[in-house]
């Protein structure tokens, strides 16, 4: 490997470019799930994709690890295409791609031994000095768990067998599809900070995915906010938390109560979420938007970082 | 009064779970519950219930106007339970059963706790699917769990609990699987019910944001015991107790 590609490597590990997935139904309407999104995440940075549930949070995710097929658009991991996962064994150079998913009480075999599950990762890999019971105390459990079945433990336990799982097979993009939105409250601050640093600590990056931003702002480096399948700001998070620009991203934020106990209900956004089938043309967030404009009705904004015509770059 | 929870004491396997909770409940009032995870704020939700593990043993006195639900037999609970008494969980997509459509799940108690014929029962399913807004409701009653989404789930679940038109509500942590819009739909849902039908409503959440937006007294939790209570401006602003000082001073700071 030359020193440049390993440059371009650092500068981004995944890079998602219009992306579009659909999801056909039988007897229902086309339904574009990600209409045409873009992202990027680089090694050792941790992105956080924030969203209402269905606007194509994890859609995107499962695009990213072969799960969806990409109707237009491309994704390339490390320099190499992602293609759907098939019949086949997984192209080599793919599985550096890992996700943990959102129920672990789904996501793991019921009825095979954790430690098992955590050797299928390590084999993945070709390691073979690793031991499974390592890979549990990274992740803060007991090695003698190793000889358990997952229907010893609790959700947040689980989670982090999941998360030592996607470990073992040694990633170098970690994939968070809403890993704690299954677990206990108290737990799930916990199981995220445990996954930035057993990220970034390993230098893999993280695409994490999760409708709670409280969370998403506490290890995310930058925020990507999704909107009925296309991102509509991303910026570094302390920017995007401190001063958002995209009307939508203002009304995410303003909806998270404060606890000053002053008995403030937080804002609501008016109106629903629309139908992802019949996306209403031009801006897809004008019917709800509290500042919309004429041009809004009318065209797409189709710009970056955010993509909103009242912050049209010059 | 229409809830009151006096020197309640639940042992699981000789393992005292609570010690000693005392907590009123008052129609048109929200009262949440704080503590952190293991402090027994969801048990003393299950305990109104008798929704308790097995093995479980209670002891004090759950007053629901006159009668005691503790003493209460099974038969005499389950004209309570659902009825009198709903509880909303924090999981939709177990608390539901995934079998059943939407509008099952919706009519089966209404028709045994109010004595609904199927037609009225199915009117009344289709009003409160509207009311706690869900698109297109007269289609999505005969939809299954699976179809909707995690927050219109939650929704069709808090319509759920309110069918027969309860006094009580128990609520556990019933927004914290969801979006922050979703979730300030369904705070100001429940906040509104409450003001409107007189509902007493005990709001276990971890989340003391959420807890100031809506509660109108506050108690929190500390192994077993409640360590203060008192109107939400007072212990979130003022706490008397180290340990609420402690929940208060480990939130991430400025949330705007």
């Amino acid at each position: 490997m030359t020193d440049r590609t390993t440059m371009t490597e650092r500068a981004t590990l995944l890079n998602v470019d219009d992306l579009v997935v659909e999801h056909r139904t039988p007897g229902r309407p086309l339904v574009r799930a990600v209409a045409g999104a873009s992202l990027t995440v680089s090694a050792g940075e941790v992105v956080g994709l924030v969203g209402e549930s269905g606007c194509g949070k994890s859609t995107l995710a499962r695009a990213v690890c072969g799960l969806n097929r990409a109707a237009s658009g491309t994704i390339t991991f490390d320099g190499h295409p992602v293609t759907p996962l098939g019949l086949r064994r997984r192209d080599r150079a793919l599985s550096g791609i890992q996700m943990v998913f959102q129920d672990p009480y789904s996501s793991l075999n019921p009825r095979r031994k954790v430690g098992a599950q955590i050797a299928d990762g390590l084999r993945t890999a070709g390691d073979t000095s690793t031991a499974p019971a390592d890979l549990l105390e990274r992740v803060g459990l007991p090695r003698d768990f190793a000889g358990r079945h997952p229907h010893e433990f609790s959700g947040g336990q689980r989670q982090r067998i999941a998360i030592a799982r996607a470990l073992a097979a040694r990633p170098s993009l970690l994939i968070g599809d809403e890993p704690i939105s299954a677990l206990d409250a108290s737990a799930q601050a916990q199981v995220a900070r445990l996954m930035r640093d057993l990220a970034v600590s390993s230098g893999a990056g993280l695409l994490f995915i999760s409708h709670d931003l409280s969370v998403v702002r506490l290890i995310a480096d930058r925020i990507a906010v999704m909107y009925l399948g296309k991102i509509v700001e991303v910026g570094r998070t302390e920017e995007v938390w401190t001063d958002p620009r995209h009307p939508y991203t203002r009304a995410l934020l303003g909806a998270i109560p404060a606890p000053d106990g002053a008995g403030v209900l937080p804002a609501e956004l008016p109106g629903d979420v629309p139908d992802p089938a019949a996306p209403p043309p031009g801006c897809r967030f004008h019917p709800r938007c509290p500042v919309a404009m004429d041009v809004c009705r009318e065209r797409e904004p189709a710009f970056g970082p955010v993509a909103c015509w009242l912050h049209e770059p010059a | 009064m229409t809830l009151s929870i006096s020197d309640l004491k639940v042992t699981i396997g000789g393992k005292e779970i609570l010690r000693g909770v005392d907590l009123d409940l008052r129609p048109g009032r929200v009262h949440g519950l704080a503590g952190e995870s293991g402090s027994g704020k969801t048990m003393t939700g299950l305990a109104v219930l008798g929704l308790l593990p097995h093995g479980a043993r209670a002891t004090g006195r759950i007053a629901l106007g006159e009668r005691d639900l503790l003493g209460m037999s099974a038969k005499e609970l389950n004209t309570v339970r659902g009825g009198e008494v709903a509880m909303v969980f924090q999981d939709p997509a177990t608390s539901m059963h995934p079998m059943l459509s939407v509008g099952r799940q919706l009519t089966e108690h209404m028709r045994h706790h109010l004595g609904l014929d199927r037609k009225q029962a199915r009117a009344r399913a289709v009003e409160l699917l509207g009311k706690v807004r869900i698109p297109g409701p007269e289609a999505a009653i005969d939809r299954y769990p699976h179809q909707f989404s995690g927050g219109m789930r939650q929704r069709i679940a808090i319509a759920i609990a309110l069918a027969c038109s309860p006094k009580v509500l128990i609520a556990d942590e019933p927004t914290t699987a969801l979006d922050v819009t979703v979730q300030a739909g369904v705070l100001r849902l429940l906040r509104g019910l409450c003001d409107d039908l007189g509902l007493a409503v005990l709001l276990v959440t971890h989340d003391l944001g959420v807890m100031s937006a809506v509660a109108d007294e506050v108690s929190v939790m500390k192994e077993g015991l409640v360590v203060e209570t008192g109107p939400r401006g007072q212990v979130l602003r003022n706490p008397v107790h180290p340990y609420t000082r402690a929940l208060l001073d480990s939130l991430p700071g400025e949330t705007a």
